[in-house]
């Protein structure tokens, strides 16, 4: 298991503090206890001295004894003058190591046999025990050794304040370290928050979740880091959000181009068949016509049925010319303002013959509507409508032609008691060549490109065809076009 | 690499820590400290012979010798000193410890200071006038012959200070020096120092063409010096309480004080120019300074107050800087040592007080 920031920056911080303040500790508390020992060795050296000049200058002066005897005979006296004098313990030993002076013969001589022979070989020694010091030094005469001093003093007071000083740094040294753990441990909770909610930041934007705002509100570095994360995940969404669009457009391209191709696929097939059939029936009658050419009734219905298959072939091409160049081009279409019931007039009565012919009537009832376009294509529009109703009507049945202006918009209907068109055609019946057309055109003689090419043009001119119903009563299809008011122009 | 980085920081704190505690650790690096631990106590043994601390200095104390009631005064040879005992000056023989009369018949009532020529052969001493004791003379004695020979009146003020074995330096109370040559002829030296005015130049020394004395400067005592080619007294030192010319004259160990403070006095060592060249002691009190015949040592008496510093009688050696104590029971104040002609012997008095007696007592401190 790995530490996360919030325990490491603090625990690190803290080995950091307890190492510190126990070098400190360490450092200010050796430094005492050497201080200590210097000085009490320095004033106890100076003692010693004072103690050896005042015993040597008694030896040096007058009568010249040797030094086992001057000790001997003067050791009391001085030991008790420098027992005043040093405001000590003082013992006096001879070269030998005989104890010849001492200031406060009652007390209590510890034992100092050790430090003695040490001091009688010319050094200085001292004993420390508990709380209490004995410092034994030589003192040198002129004429070799005269004797050992020993002084007697107490630490005490030095022990006292060295554990005081201890007791403290403790002390100190605990809360210090408690508080700096304290307000470190806050210090580095609050950074590593903010790194945690960048982090955060960061994993939400590997998720596809972008930032809105910059998760931290500080200036420093964590504050410009939170920005530029903030930024980055906006180039970032942006630039995803590009990438789809860009997919979704190429999708789309797909999907027309292979619509498109299929629909082309379609188109030649439908094509070369429609052209075929009259060809066919064409190339028939003329071998008939090769093999029994002096048959009169055979040439006239030859004829008969070449004319009628080549005006239908005729008719072929020329629609499906038209619908090609309304597909590829915008045609140059020349509008004008058309009085709807004016041209409805005039088609209804340029088809009525035809209508008769098939013994069928025709209703009309029109409404005064402009409206905006070619001329030819509305004429175009209306013929194919009722050229149909004509032709897929029963014998003796009727067509009414009506229109009429509701708001803004002139709608024409019109309508047949002609054969029902099953419901599942109604989808495709404006898609050129599509298989109905094909049934219906081989029994009626169209070309099945009629309706599709009324349908385009109606949309050129702004309008729809639709087919509104079709039942055992009638079949109706309207057409309808924005109204034009003559005002606006 | 990881765990390389990761343990780079342990080393680099162990490492500071190494060096922080090499750095700050125990100053004593003393091989000659030696720690035995026994149960319940420790022994610390600090051999002072390998520190070098004491006795291994040449100068030591052979023996003190304490002479009662006398002034020492001057030293005739290396064993002979005179001193003064009951106004008669005594010549004291240590080797004897015989004494005798310097003059046989006195001329004089009552016999007080005497120097010695630096050759031995002639004394200089003072005496009074049997008609009034207060009327001082100074009397040339040569030695050999035991011929005296009157100097005229000496003032109370003056030092006598032998310029060369034949000219002796005094004062005089009209503010003017004189030297007095061994037939007695006193011939006045010729300086200028307004700022003397009555006042007595005392300590006037010379070495070379080139005098000294104390003077005055604004009230204060000052250290002066002139010559006989420039005789107008410039001011070499100022806050100078005593003074003594080193014997080839190249030095001066003076007690400075900075008046109206209770800053320690210091003994310092000054060049002829003024130049200081180190201190040599501090103390509350300072005796005048005197330097051995050869000017390879300083004597001197010092007592500081408190516990720590210097108290007693101290000789400087020159040459290595170490100050030695003498004895601490000596601190003459009065008047400066006087070292025997081969340096092997300082002469001093001092009154010393036993309960309500007072007692003149003349040191003898003979040096190994």
């Amino acid at each position: 298991m790995s530490l996360g920031l919030k325990w490491k920056f603090p625990l690190f911080l803290a080995v950091l503090l307890v190492f510190t303040t126990s070098v400190l500790s360490w450092l200010v508390l050796s430094g005492i206890k050497t201080n200590q020992r210097e000085q009490m060795e320095e004033s106890l050296q100076r003692q010693a001295d004072v103690a050896e000049m005042r015993v040597k200058q008694d030896y040096l002066t007058g009568e010249r004894l040797k030094p086992v005897d001057f000790m001997g005979k003067q050791g009391q006296e001085l030991s008790v003058d420098l027992g005043i004098s040093t405001n000590m313990r003082v013992i006096l030993y001879d070269a030998k190591g005989q104890e010849v002076g001492n200031s406060l013969p009652l007390a209590e001589k510890p034992d100092v046999g050790d430090a003695l022979s040490y001091a009688l070989k010319g050094k200085i020694a001292y004993i420390t025990e508990a709380d209490s010091l004995i410092y034994l030094a030589p003192m040198q005469g002129p004429d070799g050794m005269l004797g050992v001093v020993q002084l007697h003093t107490s630490l005490k007071s030095q022990h006292e304040f060295y554990n005081r000083m201890a007791y403290r740094l403790v002390w100190t040294g605990g809360i210090v370290l408690l508080l700096s753990f304290i307000l470190g441990f806050i210090y580095v909770y609050r950074q590593v928050r903010d790194i945690v909610k960048l982090k955060a930041e960061a994993d939400r934007i590997s998720r596809g979740e972008y930032p809105e705002r910059s998760p931290l509100r500080r200036k420093d570095e964590l504050g410009q880091l939170g920005t530029g994360i903030l930024h980055m995940s906006r180039d970032i969404k942006g630039h995803m959000a590009a990438l789809q669009e860009e997919k979704h457009h190429l999708q789309l391209a797909v999907e027309k181009l292979q619509a498109l191709e299929q629909q082309q696929k379609q188109f030649i097939n439908n094509v070369s068949h429609e052209f075929k059939t009259p060809l066919t029936s064409i190339q028939a009658y003329t071998d008939l016509l090769g093999m029994y050419g002096d048959d009169p009734q055979l040439i006239e219905e030859a004829r008969s049925a070449i004319a009628k298959e080549s005006e239908r072939l005729y008719q072929l091409v020329e629609d499906v010319l038209r619908l090609s160049l309304l597909e590829k081009y915008d045609f140059e279409s020349q509008a004008e303002e058309v009085e709807l019931a004016d041209l409805l007039q005039d088609v209804v009565s340029r088809i009525s013959a035809k209508a008769t012919k098939y013994d069928l009537t025709i209703q009309t009832d029109f409404v005064p509507a402009r409206v905006w376009g070619d001329r030819d294509h509305f004429i175009h529009i209306f013929m194919n409508l009722l050229d149909n109703a004509i032709k897929y009507n029963q014998p003796g049945g009727r067509i009414v032609i009506q229109s009429r202006v509701s708001g803004d918009e002139v709608s024409v209907s019109v309508r047949n008691t002609g054969r029902i068109i099953p419901r599942e055609w109604w989808a495709h019946l404006f898609e050129p060549f599509s298989t109905l057309h094909q049934d219906r055109a081989r029994s009626t003689g169209g070309t099945g490109l009629g309706l599709p090419l009324a349908s385009q043009l109606a949309e050129k001119q702004g309008g729809r065809l639709e087919l509104v119903r079709s039942d055992a009563e009638e079949t109706e299809f309207t057409v309808s076009f924005p109204r034009h008011s003559s005002r606006e122009n | 690499m990881m765990k390389r980085h990761k343990l780079l920081p342990p080393v680099i704190g162990v490492m500071m820590a190494g060096a922080l505690l090499a750095g700050c650790g125990s100053p004593q690096s003393n091989a000659s400290r030696e720690v035995i631990d026994k149960p319940g106590k420790q022994i610390t043994v600090i051999d002072t012979a390998a520190e070098g601390r004491k006795n291994t200095g040449e100068i030591q104390v052979e023996q003190i010798e304490k002479l009662k009631d006398v002034y020492g005064r001057t030293w005739l040879s290396d064993h002979e000193a005179i001193v003064e005992r009951n106004h008669v000056l005594m010549i004291h023989d240590f080797a004897s410890n015989i004494e005798r009369k310097l003059t046989e018949n006195p001329a004089t009532a009552g016999q007080y200071l005497a120097a010695a020529s630096p050759d031995g052969e002639h004394v200089f001493f003072t005496g009074g006038n049997p008609k009034d004791k207060y009327d001082i003379g100074g009397y040339l004695l040569d030695a050999a012959s035991g011929t005296v020979t009157k100097t005229g009146a000496f003032s109370m003020l003056s030092d006598m200070f032998w310029a060369d074995p034949q000219h002796v330096l005094v004062s005089t109370d009209d503010s003017k020096l004189q030297l007095i040559d061994l037939q007695g002829k006193r011939t006045p030296v010729q300086f200028s120092d307004p700022e003397l005015s009555d006042n007595v130049p005392r300590m006037a020394s010379k070495a070379g063409d080139r005098y000294y004395y104390l003077g005055v400067h604004e009230g204060y005592t000052v250290l002066k010096s002139f010559t006989a080619s420039a005789p107008e007294a410039q001011t070499i030192q100022e806050g100078v309480v005593t003074f003594s010319l080193s014997p080839d004259g190249s030095a001066i160990a003076l007690e400075k004080r900075e008046w109206n403070t209770t800053k320690d006095a210091e003994l310092q060592l000054i060049d002829a120019s003024g130049k200081k060249l180190g201190t040599v002691a501090k103390g509350t009190l300072l005796g005048r300074p005197s330097w051995s015949p050869d000017g390879s040592k300083i004597a001197f008496s010092v007592y500081t107050e408190g516990e720590q510093g210097m108290k007693g009688m101290y000789v400087f050696d020159k040459a290595s800087g170490k100050t030695t104590p003498l004895s601490t029971e000596i601190q003459a104040y009065d008047s400066p040592a006087v070292w025997s002609p081969d340096g092997k012997s300082l002469m001093v008095y001092q009154t010393v007080y036993e309960g309500e007696n007072s007692n003149n007592v003349t040191y003898v401190v003979h040096l190994k």
